[in-house]
């Protein structure tokens, strides 16, 4: 009887929403592009880093979130989108924009080849490789030094805000990231709210069960892997743009787990869910190494633990289901039967 | 040729290592159906526990034996307390709860004992026996007899055990075997208990060889895993033949193969699960899994 009465309302309600959810869209945007004339530089670098590392927790939410394919091996992803548009920018001397589109390339590529392996693999296996991806990072970049600058790491240029740009370099590349992520956020938003983002869900719900339904499932997954890998490759080039240095050590296999403790944090297949990433990634290593070398793990483990335990869907998705609930029980008072269902 | 044996012979003794931290995952992984990426992690704190009794002035025989049974209780006590109440969620659930551990284990052993390396006494004497041109260390060899003794343990106590018996029933049809009167959570705990003190041994093992640091067992878990699922992660002789394959290519790549350099040793294992996930995914040992739908 509910459902029905769900669905004749429904209408009414649909123009409403779209209008209330441009309107924080545009907010949001006016608030960031605004941000950086009022805040204090070092907080404008702080946030540049969100983004960056938001658009990285992106991919991986896609691939783990939305797929429910578990990858440890997103610092690798990461660390190959750094140094393609670092290498990129000293050889063939393009400009830092066009050197974050090559690494965005590179890393589709990568994230397919890895992907289509993979696309056999549920859970477990997966997870295994990727672990091993994950820790032949660090060997890999000492391995190469010739290119990489080995241990040492390597200096990199910041891009040069042209002429006409006087608020600063650092305002200047603050606004490129907002560029890419707007865009990235803006993208997977939409390829995840239609048809595709169902079929997603059929995949992490059953494999057999989705194709039976006739969604190509190991098209779908080496897809996913690709993009989800290239946003790890767009985020990494841009961190490394904003810090203006690259080395090894900021790609250990910790980060692959900060990456998946945070999007954990932040909501497992909901697209805020990778901007609370983002802000998790950024503040919660440098608060909790205040706490002592050995104790940040344990923020970082027990967090992921409690957060399984307490709040499985993190806290945007936990918001969602709140809003979720209470949108349910006003329409039922409105309906006048004075009982929710649920 | 007697290089060529020689490395076959330290192939086997690292294989031998890799082989009973497997048999903790193959153990854990059939009675819990879950991989527990923080086995490695609190093998290495198992270790810590022996190092610690020892600078407490326990001699280090009884030293070896509380810590295994410390490492009992610990690996109990995380099945009761953190594991159980996410057991039956979906996999990914449970391999970040397993992440979640592994950081865990980390960090707790760098806050007891700190990050600079410590040593633990070698359970054998270091000393080679010569068998004409081989030599054969005497703790590769106490390594493999335990091993040996382990995997003939762990097969009495399942086939021929009333305990043995009610966790192979509980791993393999839950409701069932309470429906029977078999305690399940109790033999589950018991099963984690088992395999970390399993894994307790192999940290005793690697612990001299190494040194004792909290990220000792980093790449030894990778090793141990790649020895799992060769073997096909269901099959406790998958797990013993798979980390003797590992060991072996391990000993053979390096001594064959030096431009690979140390550092990129570890794309070894990576090529072997993916040769054999590919090949056969169920593994040399393992059985087809069904799905229901």
């Amino acid at each position: 009887m509910n459902s029905v009465e769900m669905t004749l309302e429904q209408p009414a309600r649909s123009v409403a929403l779209p209008v209330a959810k441009a309107l924080t869209g545009l907010a949001m945007v006016v608030a960031l592009l605004g941000f950086p004339l009022v805040a204090p530089g070092y907080q404008t670098f702080q946030l540049t880093g969100v983004m960056a590392y938001a658009v990285a927790a992106l991919g991986l939410n896609l691939i783990t979130g939305y797929v429910g394919q578990v990858s440890l091996g997103h610092n690798a992803f990461f660390a190959l989108g750094s140094y393609a548009a670092v290498l990129a920018k000293l050889s063939l001397g393009t400009d830092s924009f066009v050197s974050v589109l090559i690494a965005a390339l590179v890393t589709f590529v990568a994230g397919v080849l890895v992907g289509y392996p993979a696309k056999r693999l549920r859970g477990l296996y997966l997870a295994l490789i990727t672990l091993i991806l994950a820790v032949s990072v660090v060997p890999l970049i000492k391995q190469f030094k010739a290119y990489t600058g080995g241990a040492a790491g390597l200096l990199v240029d910041k891009p040069m805000p042209p002429a006409w740009f006087t608020l600063g370099q650092d305002i200047w590349i603050y606004y490129i990231v907002l560029a890419f992520t707007v865009v990235a956020f803006w993208l997977i938003r939409n390829f995840v709210g239609g048809s595709v983002g169902r079929a997603l869900a059929g995949v992490r719900e059953g494999d057999l069960a989705a194709s039976s339904m006739g969604i190509n499932v190991n098209r779908l997954k080496v897809v996913i892997f690709g993009v989800g890998a290239m946003l790890a490759g767009v985020g990494g080039a841009l961190a490394t743009f904003t810090i203006g240095f690259i080395g090894p050590d900021s790609f250990t296999m910790m980060l692959s787990i900060g990456f998946l403790a945070a999007i954990v944090v932040g909501g497992l297949g909901t697209i805020w869910g990778a901007l609370v990433a983002g802000l998790f990634l950024q503040y919660v290593p440098s608060y909790a190494s205040d706490l002592g070398q050995a104790l940040a793990g344990a923020v970082y483990g027990g967090l992921l633990i409690i957060c399984m335990f307490l709040m499985p869907k993190g806290i945007v998705g936990s918001l969602i289901q709140f809003a979720q609930h209470r949108r349910e029980a006003r329409r039922a008072a409105a309906a006048g039967t004075g009982r929710v269902t649920r | 040729m007697v290089y060529f044996f020689q490395q076959l012979v330290n192939g086997i003794g690292d294989g031998a290592i890799y082989a009973s931290l497997g048999l903790a995952l193959v153990l854990i992984y059939r009675t819990t159906n879950i991989a527990n990426f923080a086995q490695g992690e609190m093998a290495t704190f198992s270790a810590y526990i022996a190092w610690q009794l020892i600078d407490w002035g326990v001699p280090f025989g009884i030293a070896f034996v509380l810590a295994v049974v410390a490492s009992i209780a610990i690996g109990a006590l995380t099945y009761l307390l953190i594991v159980r109440p996410v057991q039956h969620k979906d996999e990914l659930t449970i391999i970040i709860v397993t992440l979640g551990l592994f950081l865990v284990f980390n960090s707790l052993s760098g806050s007891f004992w700190g990050f600079l390396q410590l040593s633990l006494p070698a359970p054998f004497p270091d000393k080679n026996l010569v068998f004409g041109a081989l030599r054969v260390n005497v703790e590769l060899l106490g390594t493999i007899v335990i091993l040996v003794a382990i995997s003939v343990g762990m097969f009495v106590l399942f086939q021929h055990t009333r305990i043995g018996t009610a966790l192979r029933a509980s791993a393999s049809n839950a409701t069932s075997a309470m429906l029977v009167g078999v305690p399940f959570t109790a033999m589950m705990a018991l099963g984690w208990g088992l395999a970390a003190g399993l894994g307790a041994v192999s940290g005793l093992l690697v612990a001299p060889k190494l040194t004792l640091d909290p990220n000792m067992m980093g790449s030894i878990i990778i090793y141990a895993f790649a020895a799992a699922v060769v073997g096909g992660l269901t099959s406790y002789r998958g797990a013993v033949v798979g980390g003797a394959i590992v060991g072996l290519s391990q000993a053979l790549s390096m001594a064959y193969l030096p431009w690979l350099g140390s550092d990129l040793q570890i794309l070894l294992p990576l090529l072997l699960i993916v040769a054999v996930l590919i090949a056969k995914p169920e593994g040399l040992f393992g059985g087809t899994v069904m799905v229901r739908v």
